[in-house]
């Protein structure tokens, strides 16, 4: 099962609240904390075609700039 | 309790996430991994890595956040790093074809003495221009400077050519016929301090992310002071950040680019006071005439957005809006391109019209202005750039045809002059049209894939089965399957080497294990070839020692050989080839490049240990103080200069001195010039029988030829095969959907690709990757001579088709 750090960034930071909460909304991904760079999730997919999906999906939400994957281990 | 091997995966990558959005975040580390500092191997940013090894292997990398190019980030390529070394079908022992077709395992000393052999007996019966090297933007700058010096320096040929002939020749055109000297004036701390930001042929987000990352932090930091500008005819998802999008026609750029310099003088934004550095002339290089500015605003009156707008395909108002943002008087501009501009017939003139935006409103030389060309490759510019990796050139921005020149390299190289060509043959697909004429019998083909890369491949595909064809690569690949003889290669972080990247940045890769089964460093390969084949010429080379910290050379003996057997003596070799020159990287030593993340960035000519080079050129230190309000940047270790150190070394007069040497730039006394270029179009553009425009590149999952991306399962699945993008406007023209199979063919071949019907695509033009070995779209892609750029580079990117249901 691929694990994955990334960093979603806001288009503007005071939709940070709402975007977190759409996030913890998906059951692969855990909100590890918001900071000044964007909202800093794991992402726990069951294959790698599932996390490609959800990072594309999130990364297409209009108020999301970029999806910035920051860690990635697929070893188990 | 301790943590299990999942947990300790799951709080590591929280742990990264929380540092990279910003958060406190407590230290993990898993004592058994041994760090080492590295380079990426992949595009050119060069970001730092820090590669973790355990167990003689490469298992955990992430970035290292004393790093000023990447800050600790790292791109899902870079973070697959580890992954690209280990594929099942890693080369591991010399193979060398047999009459049936197959390959048989030989070993070393018998692959070495055939290629010598065969090498010898071509260049005795036939001449040295029989024999050619074809190396890489990805060969370590030692490697390539060994393999130059083997090839011009000793066979005495210059058929030196390199995959970077393919992607920035162009760059280097712009930058001579503009200053008269290669590579960039700024670095990539402008992204921090920059007001508007034009990107134009560039999809930095997926093909330089953590550059586009430095575009995000600046605009997230300034949303409304900050303005992006993006020209591309696809919706990318760099244009999808964008303020302004200039969706323009494919092959009208130069309009476009024109255009905007006109509004800019109507506008008068335009800065006086740097138009004295400043010379205007008619066309490219030497030809034409010295015009003055009057002169160049009359010839832009008939460049009006409004005169354009339609050929374009952009509204006027849009045009004047990113003129305007680009000139914003006491705001700054970076301007940052790639391959969009660079693989276009009129490469060189896009580039040079670039360079003419940043002269006109004085936004160079400033904090956060440049006119910076990005390179793909992570040696592009250390290896070939400035070591002279390419037919025409020789270390150190050295000319061959230069009778000067050859004198020098041949001191430094300790060969005779006589040794050294004394002209040019031809850029790179010129040499695959000698191939296939069988005026080259044989070449050494290494860490590039022109199976698949080359324009019209299929006829450079023959040519190379049917020569004399050396191939040294990491895995099979579709050049390998050509080869005659192939040398498993190391790679990456199993051998050590320099390697410079796009802000005259050079770093060290350290070696932190050993290659797998017999592969050897490439560099091992060209000084045990070059001793054999030199034995075989009967020319012997002095040996010398160089003291790294005075530049005393003592020579030894007189071998045969290249008088240097480790990567230390012949980076030392090389750091006296730039000495004083433009390029110089005396002062990068190897202590230094080890010890400080980042490396070092030329002009660097002094070895005191804390310098680290120049961060802006072509400005004195008074100048600097003026802009920057200080004369030195510094880092967690050392620090670069904002002044020019090359003149203050060689005594060159500020504050603003363009004090390019090349020919290109003869008669401009010091000063940049603008080139007055009309507008035109790409060689082969759409037309009634091939009415599409192809566009060809990269995707954000894969490098180049996949030949490393598509060993890692994770991008290989996330982006399997290669597509070809549709708009929807033409998705319904053709009664198609995405997945429907299409035809896609050109003037010299055709290729079946499924279609993906996307918003990027622009109607009329459509986008196929060429990561994908089994769908060659270079088959399609266009080789006639009248279609490079004046710098020889082929165009990739417009290139007419038709396309239909399959």
């Amino acid at each position: 099962m691929p694990v994955a750090g990334a960093v979603v960034v806001p288009m503007d930071r005071k939709d940070e609240e709402r975007i977190a909460d759409r996030l913890r909304a998906i059951p692969a991904v855990t909100v590890e904390g918001i900071g000044e760079k964007g909202i800093a999730i794991v992402l726990e997919a069951e294959s790698a075609e599932r996390l490609k999906e959800i990072s594309e999906s999130i990364s297409q939400w209009e108020e999301v700039i970029e999806f910035e994957l920051v860690y990635l281990n697929w070893e188990e | 309790m301790g943590l299990s091997r999942r947990d300790f995966i799951k709080a590591s990558a929280a742990a990264t996430a929380l540092a990279m959005a910003g958060l406190p975040v407590e230290a993990l580390a898993e004592p058994s991994i041994r760090y080492g500092r590295s380079q990426c191997r992949f595009c050119g940013t060069g970001c730092t890595v820090l590669a973790g090894v355990k167990n003689g292997r490469v298992v955990a990398v992430k970035g290292d956040a004393d790093s000023p190019i990447n800050f600790g980030r790292l791109c899902m390529k870079g973070y697959s790093l580890p992954h690209i070394m280990y594929g099942d079908d890693r080369l591991t022992k010399p193979l060398v074809r047999q009459s049936d077709g197959s390959f048989k395992e030989v070993s070393w000393d018998y692959a070495l003495d055939l290629i010598a052999e065969k090498f010898a007996e071509l260049i005795k019966a036939h001449g040295p221009d029989s024999v050619a090297w074809y190396g890489s933007g990805q060969n370590t700058t030692q490697e390539a400077f060994a393999a130059n010096k083997l090839f011009k320096g000793i066979i005495g040929t210059a058929n030196v050519e390199g995959n970077p002939r393919l992607c920035m020749a162009s760059a280097v055109g712009g930058y001579l016929n503009t200053f008269g000297t290669d590579e960039p004036a700024g670095t990539y701390d402008d992204f921090d301090q920059t007001d508007c930001i034009f990107i134009i042929g560039s999809n930095t987000a997926e093909n330089h992310p953590m550059l586009f990352r430095r575009v995000i932090d600046r605009k997230s930091a300034y949303p409304d002071r900050v303005k992006v500008i993006v020209a591309d005819p696809r919706y990318t998802p760099t244009a999808r950040y964008a303020d302004l999008h200039l969706k323009f026609r494919p092959g009208y750029d130069m309009y476009l680019l024109n255009a905007m310099a006109q509004v800019i003088i109507e506008k008068g934004l335009i800065d006086e006071s740097h138009l004295k550095y400043c010379t205007f002339r008619k066309g490219l290089k030497t030809k034409g005439d010295f015009v003055d500015f009057e002169e160049y605003r009359k010839f832009l009156a008939d460049y009006t957005p409004e005169k354009v707008e339609a050929l374009v395909g952009v509204p006027a108002s849009d045009i004047r809006k990113a003129a305007e943002w680009f000139g914003r008087k006491g705001y700054a501009t970076l301007s940052i391109w790639t391959m969009g501009l660079n693989q276009r017939t009129k490469g060189v003139q896009l580039n040079t019209q670039m360079h003419n935006l940043h002269l006109l409103t004085g936004k160079i030389g400033k904090p956060g202005c440049d006119s910076l060309s990005l390179t793909g490759q992570p040696n592009a510019c250390g290896g070939t750039r400035e070591q002279g990796g390419l037919t025409h050139i020789l270390p150190g921005h050295r000319a061959v045809a230069n009778p000067k020149h050859r004198a020098e390299m041949a001191e430094i190289w300790g060969v005779p002059v006589e040794w050294l060509p004394k002209k040019p043959t031809g850029p790179a697909v010129n040499m695959f049209m000698r191939l296939r004429k069988g005026k080259i019998k044989a070449i050494w083909i290494n860490t590039t894939n022109p199976g698949q890369s080359l324009p019209n491949a299929s006829l450079y595909r023959d040519a190379m089965k049917k020569a004399f064809t050396v191939v040294s690569d990491i895995y099979p690949t579709r050049t390998t399957e050509l080869a005659t003889v192939i040398l498993p290669s190391a790679m990456w972080v199993e051998k050590e080497g320099v390697m410079g990247q796009t802000d005259r940045r050079s770093q060290f890769i350290p070696k932190l294990i050993d290659p797998p089964g017999e592969a050897r460093p490439d560099f091992w390969q060209i000084v045990e070839v070059a001793k054999r084949l030199a034995r075989k010429l009967g020319r012997k080379t002095a040996y010398r020692v160089i003291d790294p910290m005075t530049g005393k050379v003592k020579k030894v003996k007189e071998v045969y050989g290249l008088g240097f057997e480790t990567e230390e003596e012949a980076w030392n070799e090389y750091r006296l080839a730039t000495r004083g020159q433009d390029v110089d990287l005396w002062g990068a030593t190897y202590e230094k490049l080890k010890a400080h993340a980042g490396g070092v960035q030329w002009p660097c000519p002094t070895t005191d240990f804390d310098n680290r080079g120049t961060a802006k050129r072509y400005i004195s230190r008074d100048y600097a103080l003026s802009v920057f309000g200080k004369t030195e940047r510094n880092y967690k270790t050392g620090y670069v200069t904002l002044y020019d150190q090359h003149m203050v070394d060689k005594g060159i007069p500020g504050p603003i001195n363009y004090y390019g040497h090349h020919p290109f730039h003869k008669g401009s006394k010091g000063k940049a010039i603008v080139r007055v270029l009309k507008a035109g179009l790409d060689f082969e553009m759409p037309d009634a029988e091939y009415p599409f425009v192809l566009n060809t590149g990269r995707v954000i999952e894969h490098w180049h030829s996949g030949t490393m991306t598509m060993r890692v399962k994770l991008l290989r699945e996330m982006n399997p095969r290669a597509y070809v993008e549709v708009s929807p406007e033409d998705a319904k023209k053709l009664g198609i959907s995405s997945g429907s199979k299409l035809l896609i063919q050109s003037r010299r071949g055709k290729i079946v690709l499924p279609a993906w019907i996307t918003e990027r695509a622009r109607p009329g033009m459509v986008f196929v990757p060429w990561f994908d070995e089994t769908k060659l779209i270079n088959l399609l892609t266009v080789d006639d001579p009248k279609s490079w750029s004046g710098a020889g580079e082929p165009d990739y990117k417009v290139c007419a088709v038709k396309i239909m249901k399959a």
